[in-house]
């Protein structure tokens, strides 16, 4: 199957931030999380993606196609959510969607009557008075209702309450299920992308930090509990962080490590404890590791 | 999608539209309200009536091409255009489409005026050298409308580089102007550029005209 | 059965979902015959990928205690009783082995371990 996205070498500037050379692929069928801290430029590459900014430079292909080139055939297959809400404030729930199904050829009635229905969404309430968790839902409707190919959803729960969150994720994931599309989440809640996607890329400012399959990231990253006297010179691991931890023992923090690597460890040097760090500890790691003492990053 | 961009511009200009339209109705009644009582009138006092009312029509015209420029653009200003530029349409054509959709509910005003002076005038029997003119009036609003609205649907519509290049011509205007009076130089050129603008050549003029619902 | 599914514990997601449905199915609360909820329900309730469920779903198809049906869905297999004493053993070794873990980690040994659970045992009984 061809890539969801495939993003190389992008770049864009602006006042005070920048994203350089920037590499990014969403394999087809893939359900990617799109992590960084807030203002890491994760909205930025995501407006990049759909033509809404432009690049200074660098290649961007949706769906096998390019942007901006084919941004119109694009458009028509990707459901989009952006982190702020965006539809017509001045429209009723239905309005909006009749409005939205409108410009969209797959838009599947039927479902988009469920959706409405599960997720309890007024129908003849003007948008501008929409709870905040209503609006969310709504964007969510539509964007699934559309049937896309690829789901582009920039923080689409965030400041949304956990009852709302569940619902939203539960439908996005029926979709993924039903059709098998492919999805990038951003987010900087990491325990809530944890349990569902299968790649994670880490932007820090500006920067790609890590892009990998869930599974290698959190097996790789481990907290090693350390006897004195452990020399780290030419340990088959990449060492990211030491410091001393109780009696005559080290806090290790290290990377690429597999359970066979413990041979390595000797009685001279012994190894107490492996302790698996869980998504959230293992990104704030990486972040921690990628930058200079002075917090940029490398 | 025309229905659909049409059916948004509704509930985005919807009170003003009825509005409008419904003075477009009254206008043409009111001027004409001494008929209602008495019948005939004379010539001297139809058209005095039809002059003292005459600068409303421009006004509503104007109006409503304000209004309509301002309800064709304004959710869009909203939302910082992004669900505009994320619907699978080209930009154009969805400023097109846009377009018409303002234009169909100006030509829906234009329409209650139509209703309204036909029935203004039909009623009355009008005496020897003076007519009625429903159809002109309103195709002359249709006319001015369309300009004014034109013009300024797209002044709304210009991206703030734009607009902050078309205000920067404007104070340049305004500075070589005002130099020119300090040098004592026999050169205006704001005075050339209203005159472009409302001369007898620019569709704009038709704002200066008389708009008389009976004439001679 | 599916609550607290961890995804911050070592052992992957599919590895967790499956080990509830074998422990079901050993237990009988999942019948033999039973259609169990399809990759789509289950994904959408629990918040997973569907990948997940689906490695789920091949891993207990290859232990032999499901089977899947083209068109119909995945149903719960006729098993022996023996077979079913077997499941519930290795889930309890499973368990038995995540315990001592953690207690090696809290610094506690196998014996301290064992006089606990003796006791709290007693207590379940009165």
């Amino acid at each position: 199957m061809t890539d969801a996205i495939q993003v190389r070498g992008l770049s864009y500037r602006v006042e005070g931030f920048a994203l350089r050379d920037l590499n990014l692929t969403v394999p087809g069928g893939a359900v990617y999380g799109f992590l960084g801290p807030n203002g890491a430029g994760k909205t930025t590459t995501v407006r990049l993606l759909l033509g809404l900014l432009r690049p200074e430079g660098g290649s961007i292909r949706v769906l096998d196609e390019e942007v901006p080139a084919d941004l119109v055939s694009i458009l028509r297959r990707v459901g989009y959510v952006p982190e702020r809400p965006h539809l017509y404030p001045d429209l009723t729930v239905a309005e909006s969607i009749r409005f939205h199904a409108a410009f969209h050829a797959r838009f599947d009635h039927a479902a988009s009557g469920r959706l409405a229905a599960r997720f309890g969404l007024p129908h003849d309430r003007v948008l501008s008075r929409l709870s905040k968790g209503e609006m969310g839902k709504l964007m969510i409707l539509q964007a699934l209702a559309q049937r896309p190919d690829l789901l582009v959803l920039d923080e689409p729960t965030d400041g949304l309450d956990p009852v709302v969150r569940r619902e939203a994720l539960s439908a996005i994931l029926e979709y993924v299920s039903e059709t098998g599309a492919s999805v990038l989440i951003s987010s900087h809640l990491v325990h809530e992308l944890e349990r569902f996607c299968d790649w994670i890329g880490v932007l820090d400012q500006g920067t790609m930090v890590a892009e990998l399959p869930m599974q290698e990231f959190k097996s790789g990253l481990k907290r090693l509990r350390v006897g004195a006297g452990a020399e780290a010179a030419s340990a088959p691991f990449s060492l990211l962080a030491r410091e001393p931890a109780g009696v005559g023992g080290e806090l290790w923090t290290v990377r690429g490590w597999r359970s066979d690597m413990s041979a390595w460890f000797s009685d001279t040097h012994p190894l107490r404890e492996v302790v698996d760090l869980d998504l959230e500890e293992a990104f704030v790691e990486l972040l921690r590791t990628a930058r200079t003492p002075d917090g940029r990053i490398v | 999608m025309f229905r659909a961009v049409l059916m948004s511009f509704w509930r985005e200009s919807r009170l003003a539209v009825i509005l409008l339209a419904g003075i477009a109705l009254a206008v043409p009644l009111l001027s004409l309200r001494g008929t209602w009582t008495t019948d005939p009138w004379t010539a001297w006092d139809l058209l005095g009536a039809a002059a003292r009312w005459s600068p409303g029509y421009p006004v509503i015209a104007l109006a409503a091409a304000m209004a309509l420029a301002a309800g064709a653009w304004w959710p869009d200003h909203r939302t910082k255009h992004v669900y505009a530029l994320t619907l699978p349409v080209a930009r154009s054509r969805y400023l097109w489409l846009r377009y018409l959709a303002g234009l169909a509910l100006l030509l829906a005003i234009g329409a209650s005026l139509l209703v309204g002076s036909l029935i203004a005038t039909l009623r009355i029997t009008l005496p020897p050298l003076v007519h009625a003119y429903p159809v002109a009036l309103t195709l002359r609003f249709g006319l001015a409308g369309l300009s004014a609205y034109t013009v300024l649907f797209a002044l709304s519509g210009l991206t703030p580089r734009m607009a902050r290049l078309i205000v920067a011509v404007c104070c340049a205007l305004v500075i070589v102007t005002v130099a020119a009076e300090l040098l004592s130089l026999e050169w205006n050129p704001i005075a050339t550029v209203v005159e472009a603008l409302l001369g007898p050549y620019s569709p704009l003029s038709i704002f200066r005209a008389r708009w008389m619902l009976i004439d001679v | 059965m599916f609550e607290h599914l961890d995804p911050a514990l070592p052992t992957p997601l599919y590895a967790q979902l499956a080990e509830r449905l074998r422990a079901a199915i050993a237990a009988g609360d999942l019948a033999p015959g039973e259609l169990l909820p399809s990759v789509r329900q289950l994904a959408a309730r629990l918040r997973l990928n569907p990948g997940t469920v689906v490695q789920a779903y091949r891993d207990l198809e290859a232990s032999g205690l499901v089977e899947l049906r083209q068109g119909s869905g995945t149903y719960v297999r006729e098993i022996s009783r023996a077979r079913r004493a077997d499941e519930q053993a290795a889930a309890s070794s499973r368990l038995a082995a995540e315990m001592l873990a953690r207690a090696a980690g809290l610094g506690l040994s196998g014996e301290d371990l064992l006089t606990a659970l003796r006791n709290a045992l007693r207590e379940t009984r009165t």
